[in-house]
């Protein structure tokens, strides 16, 4: 059997970390809804566990569950643990999801995968959207990259788009977006089926995504919530904030590359968004990053090296 | 100038009646009248000793099919008016349970033979209906079939439905001992409810015998039981699915049976249709049913006062998949399979750790499964699909220490003179004794 290695330090991956920064603001955003506190959290927290760090010291939630499909990792894991309310369920998410008991309350469930939309991601979004409770947010990270050569058609085939042909990574963004929603919407469909109008369940998407710290992520996210939930759930105003998004159109997120001092330097001025293109362009930094500093610079971390060499 | 006119569109009897016999297998015919029997059963028994008393017998005959219940009877009123009738008159409901579509008996006798003869007796009344198709086919115009009226008490009062001249296939078919014994096995499974309540069934004088299915439930290890109540064009369904490890890897008997109120439906369904996927087992995604799924047994229940709402289409031996209950209970029957795919997974992964560990690593799950019994499906508590968590122990650790150790140095020539004083052999004699002897004299 091989050795496990850790993964690049994903606390180094600014996109992905102001990614998990949004959604977590977003989540807070629900105790109209429900308690945040009172929240189950399923995730895959690697050997890093930085979403439940988050999850706890920002939300409360102290009920957490990781899936982990590397048996080699088992004992890294376990020594990782940053906390002592973090469950670990050593199996794929496929086999794990079904033994975690998801009727007895709403969950915060994030399935970071790595890999693409395949029929383990669809499997799982059926797991999940078949069996929950009104409240339970289901977010999904996929690998959106582009995918070239034999690998293509195979992928394209898998999620039944035979007929799609993407170009751009855009193009393999939206097919993939698609593949998750549509199945997640003929799932609810089903599970609505025969059911009276109260306890019948809406998706209100909250996430649609995009970042790359190397390969295009993409990530969807939403919330269940069943027919007498519905104006509890309009009492959270997601729709206030810049990046939730609810529809097909993504919301990319960019981390411009500064320095410290440019940093400061643009914070000085903010929320004020056009008087950060002014002072930008002072200290010869081009708009284009301003912008995207001004869009992000409440989420994104700044990296300094903890250790003097 | 236009002139109003008309033109024929009424049916010939033949073509009604090639077109009423078209979806019908003779399987389906003869669950058909059947079906009859047995909603006249439920309507006529039903009592603190549930079908006890009811009866119904089956002849299957290269020359002739019969089949007579003593299950009450149709009375005048109904036949005269209602029980011949092509399709179900409105305002008409009687209180059936899987003979909703008004079409059974027909469709069934025009599908097996040219003549039949229907005698039924009632409380009050009996009648005779005697027909031979073909001539009742020659006039278009007269939709009747003649009937013969009596009167008088019944003893038993029932129905018989006898059909000759069998159509050349039919009567092959009946000549088979292999279609017969198929055909009680099927009637078994079919009724297996009805059964279970008391009815007795007979192929040619062969009774169909109950049929039990187990689940196994042991420590850590129980089987799947939910249920619900759904809507179906407003008329309320009940689901119920029970489901788990069956008696034994059984390539036929494996997969799910659906039950449309007590009536089965699908058999051993291991395809699409009952949720099972298109990946290998193992791969990521629900799979397809394979033999390492071979001791999965699933059991749905659809019922109903409405059979109509019931996700069954009109020969009752499949499965209406855009009905709206269907739909919901799929998405529950494939987290189903999902458990079990699971456990699967997990049963492998043991021992495959057993294996590579040489023997070291406990097979929990195995053995759950080894010692737990099975119980009839039935009789299983509401609860969800459970197996026991593989075993998780790393065998390096060891047990953090309770005790701990104390060291002092004394003069070997004093040690020696306490050992032979006090008998003891070990310096780590008079180390414990030393500290005892402290101990009591300090802290008691």
């Amino acid at each position: 059997m091989s050795v496990f290695r850790p993964k690049i330090d994903y606390s180094l991956r600014p996109a992905k970390a102001t990614v998990r920064r949004m959604i977590v603001e977003a989540l807070g955003r629900l105790d109209p809804l429900v308690p945040v506190d009172q929240y189950r959290y399923v995730g895959m927290g690697g050997t890093y566990f930085r979403d439940f760090q988050i999850v706890h010291r920002r939300l409360g939630i102290r009920s957490m569950v990781t899936i982990e499909d590397d048996l080699r990792a088992e004992e890294r894991i376990r020594f990782n643990l940053p906390l002592a309310c973090i469950k670990v369920v050593m199996q794929h998410t496929n086999d794990a999801l079904p033994g975690i008991t998801l009727e007895d309350g709403p969950h915060i469930i994030w399935l970071d995968y790595e890999g693409r939309v395949d029929q383990g991601v669809l499997s799982d979004i059926e797991e999940v959207v078949g069996r929950c409770t009104s409240a339970t947010v289901l977010i999904l990270t996929v690998n959106a990259d582009r995918v070239t050569g034999d690998q293509r058609d195979l992928w394209l085939s898998e999620i039944d788009a035979d007929r799609a042909d993407p170009k751009t990574k855009a193009e393999y963004a939206q097919i993939s977006y698609k593949a998750l929603r549509e199945h997640l919407n003929d799932v609810l469909g089903s599970r609505n089926a025969g059911q009276p109008k109260g306890r019948q369940m809406q998706f209100h998407q909250m996430f649609h995504m995009i970042h790359a710290d190397g390969a295009q992520m993409l990530t969807v996210g939403g919330s269940l919530v069943a027919e007498v939930d519905q104006l509890r759930w309009h009492q959270c105003r997601l729709d206030s904030l810049t990046f939730t998004r609810s529809g097909e159109e993504p919301y990319v997120v960019t981390v411009p590359l500064l320095t410290r001092r440019e940093w400061q330097h643009l914070l000085s001025v903010m929320p004020d968004k056009t008087e950060v293109i002014n002072i930008a362009s002072e200290a010869g930094i081009p708009a284009k990053e301003a912008r995207e500093f001004a869009a992000i610079y409440r989420y994104a971390p700044l990296f300094v090296e903890a250790e003097d060499w | 100038m236009t002139t109003q006119s008309k033109a024929i569109a009424s049916a010939t009897k033949s073509f009604f009646v090639d077109m009423l016999v078209r979806d019908i297998g003779v399987d389906g015919a003869i669950l058909d009248l059947i079906d009859n029997a047995v909603d006249a059963a439920y309507t006529h028994h039903r009592s603190d000793n549930g079908l006890d008393s009811a009866t119904i017998d089956v002849t299957l005959d290269p020359d002739r099919f019969e089949i007579t219940d003593n299950c009450g009877g149709i009375d005048i009123e109904t036949a005269q008016n209602y029980a011949f009738r092509f399709g179900r008159a409105p305002g008409f409901n009687p209180a059936t349970r899987i003979g909703e579509f008004g079409i059974g008996m027909k469709r069934a006798v025009f599908r097996l033979g040219s003549n039949f003869r229907v005698t039924s007796s009632a409380p009050e009344t009996r009648f005779v209906v005697d027909v031979d198709v073909k001539e009742w086919k020659q006039d278009d115009d007269d939709w009747t079939f003649p009937m013969e009226i009596g009167a008088g008490q019944a003893e038993d009062p029932g129905t018989s439905v006898v059909v000759w001249n069998l159509h050349a296939g039919v009567s092959d078919l009946f000549k088979q001992d292999r279609y017969r014994s198929r055909m009680l096995r099927e009637v078994a499974d079919r009724y297996a409810e009805a059964i279970k309540s008391g009815l007795n069934v007979s192929l040619n004088k062969e009774p169909a015998d109950q049929r039990i299915h187990t689940l196994l439930e042991g420590k850590g290890i129980r089987p799947e039981h939910q249920s619900e109540v759904l809507l179906s064009g407003g008329q309320e369904v009940f689901l119920r699915i029970i489901a788990g490890i069956g008696p034994d890897r059984h390539p036929t008997e494996s997969g799910w049976y659906v039950y449309c109120n007590g009536r089965l439906v699908l058999k051993a369904d291991r395809t699409e249709l009952t949720g099972w996927g298109t990946v290998e087992p193992g791969a990521r995604g629900v799979p397809v049913w394979h033999p390492q799924y071979g001791r999965f047994r699933g059991f749905v229940y659809f019922t109903s006062d409405a059979p109509a709402a019931l996700p069954w289409t009109t020969t009752k031996t499949e499965i209406d998949v855009s009905s709206a209950v269907y739909r919901n209970a799929l998405v529950k029957m494939r987290a189903v399979i999902r458990s079990y795919a699971a456990f699967t997974n997990e049963l492998k992964a043991e021992t495959s750790e057993f294996e590579d560990s040489s023997g070291e690593t406990k097979r929990l799950i195995l053995n759950a499964v080894v010692n737990a019994r099975f119980k009839a499906a039935s009789d299983v508590q509401i609860g969800k699909f459970q197996i026991p968590e593989r075993s998780r122990e790393v065998p390096t650790t060891p047990p953090s220490p309770q005790t701990t150790s104390i060291q002092f140095q004394a003069k070997v020539a004093r040690v020696n003179a306490l050992k032979s004083a006090l008998n003891l052999r070990t310096n780590r004699q008079i180390g414990e004794l030393a500290f005892e002897r402290l101990y009591a004299e300090e802290i008691g």
